[in-house]
């Protein structure tokens, strides 16, 4: 038996040896295009759910929000309860908003839109808003004045809601905000903030000390805490600390927010489980039909082995291993074409989408599942025509008749 | 005192199936092959020497009759058994060489025994019987370096290796010049001299002076 492990690596290493270089090159080139083709959309699409799951976490609603508990519409000590959530286990940063009923006007163009009163340097800690400032400057927690737009609500040319939006405005121009037919206040626009997520870039932002000015009673007040996980907690843990935590809010995870995304971004998952069943499908026809003919090819070789004593098992172990290493090859070439060219190819050109600039993102237990299948479909490749050669009649496989 | 018969052949026949044509090649042969016998098996094109051949040599089963190799009833055999029977007891030398063409010369004759032993034992074997069939010096040669007489001796080396007692060679001259086909069958000669029985095809009537046996065969009997 140990001997018939033998004849497998010595005939695989000479046909290695002393094969056709070039049909060696394209069989492993064909498998790692193969192979890439695989991890390609699963890549894309899991760089794009889980870069839009970030967007949302890190312009909306941080890991974990809170909102008032039932019967109740805003909270009402709102800076005491970001204390409160800070002491916490588990919370790297916490930041109350409260939603300001009012709507805004810009020369001849008002609007409804989400305005939010925050404390800048919490908020800061909570989301990467004040890092996608595309012009101007993020507000000061003492800014009375000042208000934050995102792109879509600024408008402009080249920007997508444009219609919807005040066309235009730039840093340093004033809006009002009114509430009914009422100007209650006129903002300075110190800044626009471009995170590059739509639903996102709709808002503008005020100071809670700008609420206070005009609205005294709200300005201890939010509508939602958003909190961000410290590093090496989930999203789950740090929702469960909060719920027995005896905060008299709701704690949401922020996928409840999702909204939209979630749904696009589960049709995104339905897309690639599709997409790479079908990928899988024609890695493994033609990893296949290379392996195959490769084999059919050698079939008096494997006659002649046969007539002169050579198991069948030794045979077919012959090409198993031989469509193995083919594999592996092609695996490892397949990595290297896409960690060397594809990846940083869409790095530097990512995919704009109105969730942000999209790039590819590899999922290790993925990659595993799709190595493994490729590599299982060379060794079945090699094994069934083998086992079919090794059953066939001797003098068939060796002359092709009789 | 009679020999044993190293092979037993009883009644065998044979028929291929072209199409819808029935060709029979063997109709009820029957016949013993002593130890130590050189046996020519001759005859027209067609008379089904070969055929005879890949019944004993396990490489083919008759349609009917039985086969006995060294007691071993061998025509019911399992695929299994039978590969090991061809390993252990048989050298078998095809007209057409049947070289393993990635294979050096050396590597071809090593490769029958290395199913038995390692490749340290079985090198300077395969290195000895390649000196003994002339070939010492192109042990490297892959077979298309080598002549038709020269691929012809790889092969009857690789039908030794493992030192089988019955070697079946299927007109191993028919492919080769005068003097390599002479070398070929001296060689058979010193085979034979050392024991091995041999059963070999020829038409060549000036080749049938190195057998001590001779059967010929007409339309798939013995005459």
């Amino acid at each position: 038996m140990k001997r018939s492990f033998a004849i497998p690596f010595f005939l695989m290493s000479r046909q290695l040896r002393s094969g056709n270089k070039w049909t060696l090159s394209l069989t492993i080139f064909l498998i790692a295009v193969a192979f890439v083709n695989l991890i390609f959309v699963s890549a894309l699409f899991n760089g794009i759910i889980t870069g839009s799951n970030e967007q949302i976490v890190r312009t909306i609603t941080g890991d974990v929000f809170l909102t008032p508990p039932d019967g109740q519409e805003t909270f009402t000590n709102a800076a005491t309860l970001v204390d409160k959530v800070n002491t916490k286990s588990g919370v790297a940063a916490a930041s109350s908003e409260m939603a300001v009923p009012g709507n805004l006007r810009y020369g001849n163009v008002k609007g409804s839109w989400t305005i939010l009163a925050v404390k800048p340097s919490d908020q800061a800690r909570v989301t990467n808003l004040c890092d996608s400032i595309e012009r101007g400057t993020c507000l000061t927690d003492d800014d009375a004045d000042g208000i934050l737009l995102g792109r879509q609500l600024a408008g402009g040319a080249g920007v997508e809601m444009d219609s919807f939006s005040l066309h235009g405005v730039e840093v340093g121009a004033k809006i009002d905000l009114l509430i009914g037919a009422n100007v209650v206040k006129t903002f300075t626009i110190r800044g626009i903030v471009n995170s590059k997520f739509m639903d996102a870039d709709q808002r503008a932002f005020i100071t809670k000390t700008g609420l206070a000015s005009f609205q005294p009673t709200l300005a201890d007040q939010a509508t939602m805490v958003i909190i961000r996980a410290a590093e090496g907690v989930s999203a789950e843990q740090l929702q469960e600390t909060l719920v027995n935590a005896d905060l008299s809010a709701t704690a949401h995870l922020w996928e409840d927010a999702a909204g939209l995304m979630k749904s696009v971004t589960g049709s995104f998952t339905s897309i690639n489980v599709l997409l790479s069943t079908v990928a899988v499908l024609i890695a493994a026809i033609t990893i296949f039909i290379v392996i195959y003919i490769d084999i059919i090819n050698k079939r008096q070789q494997i006659g002649i082995l046969r007539a002169i004593g050579v198991s069948p098992h030794a045979i077919r172990a012959q090409y198993v291993l031989q469509s193995a290493l083919y594999a592996v090859a092609g695996v490892l070439l397949g990595l290297g074409l896409f960690y060397a060219i594809v990846v940083p190819y869409f790095q530097a050109h990512p995919f704009v989408l109105p969730i942000g600039d999209m790039t590819m993102l590899a999922d290790p237990a993925d990659f595993s599942i799709r190595i493994g299948s490729i590599i299982a479909v060379a060794i079945g490749s090699g094994l069934v025509p083998a086992f079919f050669v090794t059953r066939m009649k001797l003098l068939k496989a060796i002359w092709g008749s009789k | 005192m009679p020999r044993q018969p190293i092979i037993s052949v009883q009644k065998i026949t044979k028929t291929y199936h072209l199409s819808d044509v029935r060709v029979p090649a063997l109709r009820g042969v029957t016949v013993d092959i002593q130890e130590k016998d050189f046996l020519i098996i001759t005859g027209r094109n067609g008379s089904g020497k070969s055929t005879l051949l890949r019944q004993i040599g396990l490489l083919d089963r008759p349609d009917e009759g039985r086969i006995t190799l060294l007691g071993n009833e061998v025509t019911s055999l399992k695929e299994g058994p039978r590969s090991r029977l061809r390993l252990k007891h048989i050298g078998y030398i095809f007209q057409e060489y049947a070289l393993i063409a990635e294979l050096t010369a050396l590597e071809n004759v090593m490769l029958p025994a290395l199913m038995r032993e390692s490749g340290k034992v079985v090198r300077p074997k395969a290195k000895t019987l390649l000196e003994k069939v002339g070939l010492g010096k192109k042990l490297k040669n892959l077979p298309r370096q080598l002549s038709g007489g020269e691929q012809q001796k790889v092969a009857i080396a690789r039908a030794l290796i493992n030192y089988p007692q019955v070697i079946f060679a299927d007109e191993p001259t028919a492919n080769l010049d005068t003097v390599a086909a002479k070398d070929v069958l001296e060689l058979f000669r010193q085979l034979n001299n050392e024991g091995h029985t041999v059963v070999m095809i020829s038409h060549e009537p000036e080749e049938q002076k190195y057998a001590n046996r001779i059967v010929t065969l007409s339309d798939g009997k013995i005459v």
